[in-house]
């Protein structure tokens, strides 16, 4: 197999910093949210934990070649944030603070929308069956 | 000796993020043309570490000579000032071995978010500055 076509090299390597870049920011603000403001929005805070754990499981696993793991996590991935954001647009109310997944991911420019379509895309071309 | 850091820090901060931008450019435009990062790119990936280092270190100097900031705005700001300085030794780490194209994108990310993270750290930093 060239290694062009490796779950973790080529463009796959791409794939791996934006998923750990992700992984780390939505970490790090999940953790000061639910550290200092648990209170104020538990419900949003708890499903920006969630969705950062989501990411922490697809970097390693894209890491590691792991690519049935990768699919599991990147379908979750895709499926909650249309999930989260069909939610925000019909009864906001519950949201009390953003996630990372609210309005489809609007606040980042809808990257968490676009990521999860481009990680399946990879994960399906790759010809990584490790 | 505080006011000269303070001007320092801003200083520094222009510095940093308008070099982290020209470098983030410099690795985007060798993916376009096909080239791997190169010994210059990763030279000047040492240089842009460095610098923010010394942000970092003058930062950390600052926090502990003036106090003055709430507990979550030095947390945030702590935060930050980690990122920044692990975001380039990551992207290294990612880029190496990896002699494509997509070995200059991921720089391109790296030294991106480098600039982004400059940016809010400066805002942080103003926004929650006593004088």
């Amino acid at each position: 197999m060239s290694p062009e076509r490796r779950l973790n090299s080529g463009p796959g390597k791409v794939l791996l910093a934006v998923y750990v870049l992700f992984a780390i920011s939505a970490g790090a603000r999940s953790v000061y949210q639910l550290a200092t403001q648990f209170s104020v929005a538990p419900l949003a805070y708890l499903l920006s934990a969630f969705s950062a754990a989501v990411y922490v499981v697809a970097a390693v696993a894209i890491g590691r070649r792991w690519r049935r793991l990768a699919l599991v996590a990147v379908w979750i991935e895709l499926v909650g944030v249309l999930g989260v954001g069909l939610f925000t647009l019909l009864v906001p109310q519950d949201f009390a603070d953003e996630t990372v997944w609210s309005d489809f991911g609007v606040g980042y420019g809808f990257f968490p929308l676009i990521l999860p379509i481009l990680g399946l895309l990879w994960l399906f071309r790759s010809t990584d069956r490790s | 000796m505080a006011d000269i850091l303070g001007t320092v820090i801003v200083v520094l901060a222009w510095v940093l993020g308008l070099a982290a931008l020209g470098w983030a450019a410099w690795c985007a435009v060798s993916a376009v043309v096909d080239q791997a990062p190169t010994y210059h790119h990763r030279l000047a990936l040492v240089g842009l570490e460095v610098l923010g280092l010394v942000q970092a270190v003058v930062a950390v100097v600052l926090l502990v000579v003036s106090p003055g900031r709430s507990g979550g705005a030095v947390a945030e700001i702590v935060g930050y000032l980690i990122a920044l300085v692990v975001v380039l030794p990551i992207g290294a780490a990612l880029a190496y071995g990896e002699r494509t194209r997509y070995g200059s994108v991921v720089l391109a990310i790296a030294g991106f978010t480098f600039a982004v993270l400059v940016l809010r750290t400066t805002q942080v930093w103003e926004a929650t500055g006593v004088s």
